[in-house]
């Protein structure tokens, strides 16, 4: 009898405190969602900044709730990344049959736009200076800039669409006000046998690890092996030693050959098993090489990256 | 009989939470077919004429394009991966071919891809032109997406090949593009063929085994669904028609948990949908290691425990439709102005909470003319909740318990 009443207890305050919560999120972010509709609708291309083509579907608006309407399974990995409204409409050309979708999508921060763009790009891409970087296809533009992860698609691929694309590119990149970059953190990457447009910003369940968040990773290929190096900037070096000691107990989990080695500012695990993986931490960071054929240049390179986050310290 | 117009046992027969219950550790439907159990633990269901036998639990590979998840996961004894040509453009299926290539490995394998074409939403149909996001459904089209899935697989075949994201019966019994999956199969570039559907699941899955022509459904399949018991029925049509039925979206889906910030435990709604035997694995999307553990780990003891039947429970009822969010709108809605709002308290006091003192407390609170008695006096309840609450239901139990507490008396 006392533990049913203890569970009904126990129901009635999570659902009190889990209704509250519902509320509470859904009143913001119908309050946040109205004010970003106005703000996206605002960067969509006029009909006099886009002559001879009108929307003739949309504008549509979606929202952190119910953007698994508009791309379906794939919206856990946009709000992963820091989703907060997107808005998509189909423009028609009127004196061809061309059409076309324009997304644009407005993330958390400049580094989670950088992060979506950057997770649905590949190195084999044309890349152009289109916003802070874009690539263009017969029939896709992508590119992002500030808060916005943008997407144009074309379903009639022409001589003239590529230069259509481009226009209307760049007619939404200049309303985006404000200039940025890309994250200042990949600079401390070295550049030898670095791979182009392999950067990644991942904000959660870095390298497949719940404790590392907002993580920056780089590959690399060196005489056909193929390896990453990555860092994790913490709050404090309490928390990276604290991450630190998890990797570690994580790898000695998964591996049998580990050996750690403590320096004068950082320390250092090592594991092999079928690929090499090196490990370390300093100060607020913590970084490491993995799935290296073998463990031979990987304190080189850990090394090089501490250098350089000397620097910028 | 009650003014409500059902019965007590036939409104606790029909109800959410009643249905709910029935469906928790229980294994309702007909087995369709023998388990084999390697001594790994690892447990082995057969997907349908197929004849593939495959894992329970298998990796879905969504959001992920991390090479050590997959070689963790092979290591671990996973042997089935799905993923989509439209998944992060393309990086998923590449993370996974790296990997086949590595590990030399495709023959151990199976490989599943989704492709997806141009579609009317509101009208549930496939458009020839391309539109939104994807391209027209078109056998060309088809081909397209097929050769370049390939070629990031590193790979001639794939085990699977889904028309990605059927809506609607039209939709998974499209001719051209089933002409164009059959031809795909019949040149090798894929095994088997199959449909996926996360919308108007029942009558997809029945259209798509009538036709004769698939060899698998993938659905999304959960305990928060309100129409449940109408996806097993599918389900159990489809196995019986000899198709291979794997289930996606076990933990509610994205949109459901993000939108009402629910929590799920995760192990226990991998159960309960693998307690229905007529599905051969599922494909839950993993991120990280532990989920990975978690989940494969599940296969060990497929019975919900107590707690995980009430942490179901729990998360069923956070869902909304459980629970009435006393908006009032109800109330116009009905000719006597029953006071709807409380009544569906003292519902949520009885059924959820398990609490009837509370709940007879309630309804005994109400004055006559807006209570229960009021309801007595229609024939057929007219009341709507916006949210989508069967008032007529919820005030059928009600007088069902009324009517105990006078029996008892």
């Amino acid at each position: 009898m006392k533990s049913n009443i203890a569970i009904s207890a126990a129901v009635i305050l999570v659902m009190t405190v889990s209704l509250a919560n519902v509320q509470g999120l859904e009143e913001r972010s119908q309050q946040e969602g109205a004010g970003y509709e106005e703000i996206l609708r605002s960067l969509l291309p006029g009909n006099t900044e886009m002559k001879g083509w009108n929307i003739t579907s949309g504008p549509q608006f979606f929202a952190p709730q119910n953007l698994w309407e508009h791309i379906n399974g794939q919206a856990e990995m946009y709000l992963d990344y820091g989703f907060e409204g997107v808005v998509a409409a189909e423009y028609t050309a009127q004196d061809s049959p061309g059409s076309m979708m324009i997304e644009i999508y407005r993330m958390q921060s400049p580094r989670h736009a950088f992060g979506i763009y950057a997770a649905e790009r590949s190195p084999h891409d044309r890349f152009i200076k289109t916003g802070v970087q874009g690539y263009v296809s017969e029939n896709v533009l992508n590119f992002w800039k500030g808060l916005y992860y943008v997407k144009l698609t074309s379903f009639q691929t022409s001589p003239g669409t590529r230069e259509t694309l481009m226009k209307l590119a760049g007619v939404i990149e200049n309303k985006i006000e404000g200039a940025c970059s890309e994250p200042g953190l990949f600079s401390v990457f070295p550049d030898t046998h670095r791979i182009k447009m392999s950067e990644r910003f991942i904000p959660k369940n870095f390298l497949g690890l719940s404790f590392l968040k907002d993580g920056y990773r780089v590959e690399y290929e060196e005489e056909g092996d193929s390896y990453q190096l990555f860092l994790v900037k913490n709050a404090s070096p309490d928390i990276a030693q604290d991450v630190f000691r998890k990797y570690h107990d994580f790898i000695r989990s998964h591996n049998e050959s580990v050996f750690v080695s403590q320096k004068d500012d950082y320390q250092i695990v090592f594991t092999k098993r079928e690929r090499a993986s090196a490990v370390f931490q300093y100060g607020s960071f913590v970084g490491g090489v993995l799935n290296r054929a073998d463990l031979s240049r990987s304190e080189e390179l850990i090394k090089e990256l501490i250098q350089k986050l000397k620097r910028v310290e | 009989m009650t003014g409500a117009g059902m019965d007590r046992r036939e409104f606790i027969r029909k109800t959410a939470l009643g249905l709910m219950t029935a469906g928790l550790g229980v294994s309702t439907a007909r087995s369709a077919g023998a388990e084999i159990v390697k001594s790994s633990g690892i447990v082995y269901r057969t997907l349908g004429n197929t004849k593939l036998k495959i894992p329970l639990v298998s990796f879905g590979v969504m959001n992920s394009d991390s090479p050590d998840l997959i070689r963790k996961a092979l290591d671990m004894g996973f042997r089935h991966l799905d993923t989509a040509h439209a998944y992060l453009r393309g990086n998923s299926e590449k993370v996974i071919g790296q990997i086949l290539e590595e590990r030399k490995c495709r023959d151990q394998v199976y490989i599943a891809t989704k492709m997806l074409f141009a579609r009317d939403r509101e009208n549930k149909v496939f458009l020839r032109e391309g539109s939104g996001r994807y391209g027209g459904a078109t056998g060309e089209n088809l081909n397209e997406q097929l050769a370049e899935s390939l070629k990031r697989l590193r790979t001639d075949y794939v085990d699977i090949l889904y028309l990605h994201s059927c809506q609607g019966p039209q939709m998974s019994t499209y001719e051209p593009i089933m002409r164009a999956f059959v031809k795909a199969r019949e040149a090798g570039k894929t095994r088997f063929i199959g449909i996926s559907t996360h919308a108007s699941e029942p009558e997809t899955i029945r259209a798509a085994v009538d036709t004769g022509i698939w060899d698998v459904i993938l659905t999304s399949y959960n305990f928060m669904q309100e129409h449940k018991e109408a996806v097993r029925k599918a389900i159990r049509y489809a196995t019986e028609k000899g198709l291979g039925v794997i289930a996606m979206k076990t933990q509610g889906g994205v949109r459901l948990n993000r939108e009402k910030n629910i929590e799920v435990n995760h192990a226990a709604a991998l159960k309960w949908v693998l307690n229905d035997r007529n599905v051969c694995t599922t494909i839950p999307g993993i991120t990280t290691f532990d989920q990975m553990d978690l989940d494969f780990g599940v296969m060990k003891d497929l019975v919900l425990s107590d707690q995980e039947k009430r942490d179901l429970q729990i998360s069923s009822m956070l869902k909304g439709a459980f629970y009435c969010q006393q908006c009032r709108s109800c109330v116009a809605s009905c000719p006597k102005r029953v006071e709807i709002p409380a009544l569906m308290r003292a519902y949520m006091y009885a059924e959820g909470y398990g609490n009837r003192i509370q709940a007879e407390l309630t309804v005994d609170g109400l004055p006559a003319e807006r209570g229960l008695n009021a309801c007595r006096e229609c024939a057929k309840c007219s009341a709507a909740c916006s949210h989508g609450i069967d008032i007529r239901q919820r005030l059928g139990f009600l007088m069902g318990m009324a009517a105990d507490r006078h029996d008892v008396a």
